[in-house]
């Protein structure tokens, strides 16, 4: 899977392509309008994750050309302005999401898989991992074929957790996924400890692997190997 | 009131002494020109009169006294040269049956050495009757006055007032989502004037909007942007398997401050938006939904506290208000219902098609009630939070001017939205 980053922040261009380098992506950079423009049309990516200020040009000017080059590149759209505008237009040029800054990255990594998923399967849809099956058009999962009830946090937390495999995820950026802008830290950070424990002895309880592992003081570890 | 009614209304008020004045002027000047033409008659036949007496032969006095009612000849006993003498009398008008005005002219003469007193009188005007008639014709010329004052006004406000109302008809519909309003030429000095410092005026507006607007995005931009590198550094930094527990609470601690901070400047750029009226697109929303999406959020406190959710949803008020905005206030409103609750405590929804009202159980706030809606106010130490949700609800109120009301009650906080 390839993808292309395109922001003008050093620091922050480099934090996303280490992150999702180690995801296993092939990860190309450009940091203002041309020389993301000469990207577009010499190859082709599987996700762009594209900023709207950038020097001499502007990230729609980025997604128009992708465009017009007919691309079916995913678009994800990062930008500091939480703009209801932005997040129209980028809509309506073609792109598939809209990040604010800032954001933690197991959320981009979370959404650049959704996007990628919804591009490569099209009619079904499923996340398969071990023992564990989810359907994600009928939202229901399985573990050895059991089905399991999960309430929708504890459903979102699974796939946020499969999606960001053998990380260690702040409890912060967890909650971030969960609530989005409904943060009430000091509580939500205990419903949060819920939510997990309940998951994590469904799994248990169904024949899974006991996956989700406590990294204290931070947060926790969806442990595969 | 208009202007143009206002000042006709001062002129009718000043006309009024003017015309009485010019009552007074007019029946003096009138009735001392009667009495002058009066004299000049009487003068004229007494000495028509006078002559004839002294022409005739006769010294018959009833002759002269018969002939005429207006005229009495007497004679004087001894010799009397007095000049001539006017007066106003009364006299019984037979014809009328009523007492008249005379006008007299009393004068003596010497006929062959014997003095005559002659008394010539003529009936002259009544004074009530001038009066009248100059009332009346006074009425009539303030009458005319009138129509044609409002004639006037009426074209002046149709002609001359035109460009004045042109320039306050854009002045009403200025709207910084729509492009600068530009005011016409007028050939009248003074609206000359007033479009042009209006034009500078509204330039100046315009751009000092759109500068505020340029330094509010970019204030969050570069504030957003070095978070978002802190972030992202930090979920780089918590893999590293070398850390120990320690630094990892360190980690924790530093996150939660960075959160604060960005949800901090996230709210304060808000504020400032809908203060700066950034938000123009409105739309026809589903209350109900939009609520019942919101209450989703905090399922989790109202579990927590065992707070018993009780929904009344009577209507869907159609109102239009930009969605984020609407999501804002709500959840703000809600989310304060939920933080400062009581463990089995209460929250009551109530929508109808007039207003919105949220109710919670909690302790009373102990006359700190003005405080509620100014930025930064907390008043339970204990839950985190930024003191900060009820005022950007305050200003979503005033921004679509509703009117937002607090009232404790029973152990009851509520919170009432007028939708006006």
């Amino acid at each position: 899977m390839k993808l292309l980053i395109v922001e003008d922040e050093l620091s922050l261009l480099g934090a996303i392509t280490e992150y999702l380098s180690a995801e296993g992506y092939v990860c190309e950079t450009a940091t203002d309008y041309p020389s993301a423009a000469v990207k577009i049309a010499d190859y082709q990516y599987d996700c762009i994750v594209v900023d709207i200020t950038i020097p001499h040009g502007s990230g729609f000017k980025v997604i128009e050309d992708l465009k017009k080059e007919k691309s079916k590149a995913g678009i994800i759209i990062i930008s500091a302005k939480d703009s209801l505008e932005d997040k129209i237009r980028g809509l309506q040029l073609g792109s598939d999401d809209y990040l604010t800054k800032p954001f933690h990255l197991p959320e981009l990594n979370a959404r650049i898989q959704a996007i990628l998923r919804r591009k490569n399967f099209d009619g079904s849809n499923f996340i398969i991992f071990n023992e564990i099956k989810i359907d994600l058009l009928a939202r229901h999962v399985y573990v050895h074929d059991h089905e399991l009830t999960l309430t929708l946090k504890e459903y979102n937390l699974l796939i946020y957790f499969l999606a960001n495999k053998n990380r260690i995820i702040s409890k912060s950026a967890i909650v971030e996924h969960l609530w989005e802008d409904n943060v009430d830290q000091a509580d939500t950070y205990n419903f949060l400890y819920t939510h997990i424990k309940n998951l994590r002895r469904k799994l248990i309880e169904n024949g899974g692997e006991d996956y989700i592992h406590t990294v204290y003081g931070m947060g926790y570890n969806f442990k595969t190997t | 009131m208009k202007l143009l009614n206002k000042s006709t209304l001062y002129f009718i008020i000043f006309l009024v002494p003017v015309f009485v004045v010019s009552w007074f002027v007019l029946f003096g000047l009138v009735s001392r020109q009667i009495n002058d033409n009066a004299d000049e008659s009487l003068l004229a036949q007494k000495k028509i009169i006078i002559k004839n007496f002294i022409d005739t032969d006769s010294t018959e006095l009833h002759f002269f006294n018969d002939a005429d009612d207006d005229v009495k000849i007497t004679s004087l006993s001894g010799s009397a040269a007095s000049a001539d003498l006017f007066s106003n009398t009364m006299a019984f008008d037979s014809t009328e049956m009523e007492l008249v005005p005379f006008r007299q002219l009393k004068s003596t003469f010497i006929k062959d050495g014997k003095s005559f007193e002659i008394i010539v009188t003529r009936s002259t005007f009544k004074g009530d009757e001038l009066a009248e008639s100059i009332s009346l014709a006074l009425v009539i010329m303030f009458g005319l006055m009138l129509i044609s004052v409002i004639i006037i006004n009426r074209f002046i406000s149709g002609r001359l007032f035109n460009p004045f109302y042109q320039t306050l008809e854009k002045l009403h519909h200025i709207s910084f989502d729509e492009s600068e309003p530009s005011f016409n030429q007028s050939s009248t000095r003074e609206f000359d004037e007033l479009n042009k410092a209006l034009q500078q005026m509204t330039h100046k507006m315009f751009s000092d909007y759109n500068n505020q607007k340029q330094f509010t995005e970019n204030a969050s931009h570069e504030l957003q942007t070095p978070l978002a590198v802190i972030k992202t550094r930090m979920d780089m930094l918590i893999q590293d398997k070398n850390l120990s527990e320690k630094s990892m609470e360190q980690i924790q601690e530093i996150e939660k401050s960075v959160n604060k901070l960005s949800h901090l400047n996230k709210s304060l750029v808000l504020l400032s938006k809908i203060e700066n009226r950034q938000f123009e697109d409105s739309r026809d929303i589903d209350l109900r939904v939009m609520l019942d999406k919101i209450l989703l959020a905090f399922e989790d406190d109202v579990a927590d506290k065992n707070i018993v959710v009780q929904k009344e949803y009577n209507a869907s008020p159609s109102i239009k208000i930009n969605p984020l905005l609407a999501e804002i206030l709500f959840r703000n409103l809600i989310q304060n219902s939920a933080r400062h609750n009581v463990k089995h405590g209460i929250i009551k929804i109530k929508l109808t098609e007039q207003y919105f009202s949220i109710s919670n159980s909690g302790e009373s706030m102990k006359g700190n009630e003005e405080k509620l809606f100014e930025r930064f106010t907390k008043f339970n130490p204990s839950v985190e939070s930024l003191g900060l949700g009820l005022s950007i609800a305050k200003q979503i109120c005033v921004y679509y001017h509703f009117d937002i009301r607090y009232q404790y009650l029973d152990g009851m906080h509520t919170f009432r939205v007028y939708f006006s």
